[in-house]
């Protein structure tokens, strides 16, 4: 019988919250196999997946594969543990050409044959199926692995796919991405969640100054890490009087500064509303002037919950990099006005002093601003 | 209520040529090609569709190959008329993406591009053009009217210039933002191919056409059932041709006096601007009525037209063809300063508009100016 093997990563390092983590794995896994039919099965250190329907294994493979705290996944065929099937489902496995070795683990140590012999039957076997073959124990092209469990059954498999680690959504806490439309902000997200987080995410819009374009353009990065998120929501906040407020009444130069304090704030009322305790941001030291050491001592003075930049050492390439790998790119691209060109002083303050940010910002009724934001929020359920 | 001044980008499709479309699809719904007299009826009536749009471009002869719009019809004109696998094909940058892309394709494939000026106000520098073509010019592609500009170039003395500098270069003018615009007579042109599409008429979006002239030769552009003289093969949309045709017609009898009434939409808007500082209208002079180009200093064009959604009023940003790509090509290559360049809007109007939202729309673009303005520099 075809069975998918997944196994799972650094979970098995969690002591006595192993059990902890592996419901929360196996109720994400779940989750994005909600429209397939399948029997779950744990074994050690490891799940099974059977009964499903065949033709659709790919797409059961693609779905898994992007699930946090899943290591690797393999096709494989469950047979009774004797050497005759063994033997049949190992040909199955068999390379057409090149190099090739079998690797056999035998954690029913009542098989009766030992693991080298097994591999060196099976070995054979294979070879007088197609004598082109050769076997190669140290550099092989291909591997056929033999996994004998103690049920009585055993797993015959080649390929190992590759899955993208980290930890279980779920079990990171809950934090707020700001998410701007651009490069960065969806590689952080992707990054959060890669450590378990899971994520709601904020979008200031500033209507007539950005356009229906540059918020849908968010909703559809939402929507593109939902895949790793598995669950999205986006709460667009009503930026327009704020940003008029604080070029009406404050410096030029401190155009940027004082519009990510307020971004700041609002994501913070957010978090605490949804019982969230971190916000995310894709800030990239020293990338733009609002990203200089000062400019985030600036921003990160009005938050009181932690501020997570998990791109804070990263260059533009690896971000990019990134953003092509989790299909983020190509959206974030497209030329939409966002908020903060629009605004975009000639000469950002670069270095800005908190005394003199507080200053300046002093002009602003900061708490009815950020009221009337928090009112005019727009929620939006990405399914 | 919508009022809608984007015309350029598309049009609002007439109820008459809707029913029609969906005639073709209900009761007429026969496969031309098919063998019941059923199947020849409809194919009698893309005949006459043909001759008739034929007659109203004032081509005595030549063919009309039907395609699915205006970038499909300047492909094929463009791949379709390379009889050679090396020479020179000589372009402007402010042709339409449909062409500009397409040539850069085939500078790609190893073709050489030349690229020819453009004036500030968006007309083809004929002199310079012409200078271009020598006797391994294999194409020579200049646009009608420019969907951004309006700029209605001298289609007929460029493709002379050329044809008396080398004869075998193939012209191709791209007509999309021409017909129904302003006249159009094929003959009088003299141009190799030409090409338009339906839906900037109040037709439907999915049917252009390319016009070609008698003894041009064009390699097929799909492989198939042999449709459209073998050039285009794939069953014909038939009811986009039948709708093309009545939707010309339509254009073409009010072309007269649509021009009249736009030339003083365009004095009531220009009169409402004059208390605005710091805007230049692009193309002032030989340029298509239906399309008034502004460039506003210290302004975002993109920013100005969400202001005016406001009030229901629609305007273009230049191409919608090219909306994404942050900086129009079009404005780089008239030369726009850089004050400005961020700062086009494009008004383009049809016959739905009334005198009055355009006083609406006048009215609203000097006060969205102004209070743009103050909002960014007002302190």
């Amino acid at each position: 019988m075809k069975v998918i093997i997944i196994r799972y990563s650094e979970i098995h390092l969690k002591g006595n919250n192993r059990d902890y983590f592996e419901n929360v794995l196996i109720s994400n896994i779940k989750y994005v196999l909600k429209d397939f039919e399948y029997e779950f099965g744990r074994s050690n250190a490891r799940y099974v997946l059977r009964n499903f329907d065949e033709s659709r294994i790919e797409d059961i493979i693609d779905a898994v594969k992007n699930v946090f705290g899943v290591h690797s996944l393999s096709i494989a065929e469950e047979v009774p543990s004797d050497m005759e099937h063994i033997s049949a489902a190992a040909l199955k496995f068999a390379p057409h050409q090149g190099t090739f070795k079998v690797n056999t683990n035998r954690a029913d140590k009542r098989f009766p044959i030992p693991s080298m012999s097994v591999s060196a039957e099976i070995g054979g076997d294979i070879l007088d199926a197609n004598p082109n073959l050769k076997v190669d124990l140290f550099a092989p092209d291909h591997v056929v692995n033999i996994d004998i469990r103690e049920n009585g059954k055993t797993f015959v498999y080649g390929e190992t796919i590759k899955a993208v680690n980290g930890m279980p959504v779920g079990t990171g806490g809950k934090g707020v991405v700001m998410l701007s439309g651009g490069i960065d902000s969806p590689v952080a997200a992707y990054m959060m969640a890669k450590r378990g987080m899971t994520l709601r995410a904020v979008h200031f819009h500033s209507f007539p100054y950005t356009s229906m374009q540059a918020r849908q353009r968010v909703l559809d990065l939402a929507k593109i890490i939902k895949k790793y998120t598995l669950q999205m929501t986006v709460d667009v906040v009503g930026f327009t009087e704020i940003q008029t407020a604080i070029h009406e009444k404050c410096p030029e130069e401190y155009m940027i500064t004082i519009m990510r304090r307020f971004m700041m704030r609002i994501a913070e009322r957010i978090a605490k509303r949804h019982g969230a305790g971190a916000i995310i941001t894709g800030e990239s030291l020293g990338q733009v002037a609002s990203q200089t050491l000062e400019s985030i001592t600036s921003t990160n003075s009005v938050a009181t919950i932690p501020v997570f930049r998990p791109l804070i050492g990263f260059d533009k390439d690896e971000i990019i990099e990134i953003s092509q790998k989790i299909n983020t790119f190509e959206t974030s691209i497209l030329p939409y006005e966002d908020c903060c060109t629009i605004f975009l002083p000639k000469r950002p303050v670069t270095k800005p002093r908190l005394e003199h940010v507080l200053k300046v910002e002093s002009v602003l009724d900061v708490d009815t601003l950020v009221d009337n934001a928090i009112n005019s929020i727009e929620t939006v359920v990405i399914e | 209520m919508i009022h809608y001044f984007d015309n350029c980008a598309t049009t609002r499709v007439d109820d008459d040529i809707a029913n029609l479309i969906v005639q073709y699809h209900t009761t007429k719904y026969f496969n031309p090609s098919a063998r019941s007299t059923f199947s020849l009826r409809i194919s009698n009536d893309i005949s006459a569709a043909r001759d008739k749009i034929r007659k109203l471009l004032g081509a005595s002869s030549g063919e009309i190959l039907f395609t699915s719009g205006g970038t499909e019809a300047d492909n094929l004109a463009i791949f379709g008329s390379l009889r050679s696998k090396k020479g020179n094909i000589i372009v402007t940058a402010a042709e339409h993406s449909a062409t500009y892309n397409t040539v850069a394709e085939l500078n790609s494939k190893g073709y050489e591009v030349r690229y020819a000026d453009v004036l500030p106000d968006g007309h083809i520098d004929v002199d310079n053009f012409v200078s271009k073509v020598d006797d391994e010019t294999l194409l020579a592609c200049f646009m009608h009217v420019n969907n951004e500009t309006g700029a209605v170039n001298d289609v007929k003395l460029i493709n002379q210039l050329i044809k008396e500098k080398y004869p075998q270069t193939v012209t191709f003018s791209d007509g999309i933002q021409a017909v129904g615009k302003v006249p159009v007579n094929l003959r009088h042109l003299g141009v190799d191919l030409y090409s338009f599409a339906g839906h900037k008429i109040h037709c439907s979006k999915g049917i252009g056409a390319l016009y070609v002239k008698d003894g041009i030769r064009l390699s097929p552009a799909l492989f198939g059932g042999g449709q459209e003289k073998g050039l285009r093969s794939g069953t014909e949309y038939v009811a986009g041709i039948i709708a093309l045709s009545a939707a010309l017609e339509k254009a073409l009898n009010l072309l007269p006096s649509n021009s009249q009434s736009f030339e003083s939409y365009k004095n009531t808007i220009r009169q409402s601007l004059e208390k605005v500082k710091e805007w230049k209208e692009i193309c002032k002079e030989n340029c298509s009525p239906a399309i008034l180009s502004l460039a506003f200093g210290g302004i975002k064009g993109e920013v100005l037209l969400h202001m005016l959604e406001r009030y229901d009023l629609i305007v273009g940003t230049g191409s919608a063809c090219s909306s994404k790509n942050k900086q129009s090509r079009i404005a780089k290559a008239i030369g726009l300063e850089s004050n400005y360049s961020e700062g086009v809007i494009r008004i383009s109007f049809s016959k739905y508009n009334t005198a009055e939202e355009v006083c609406l729309l006048a009215d609203k673009l000097a006060e969205s100016v102004t209070e743009l303005r103050k909002i960014m520099f007002g302190k």
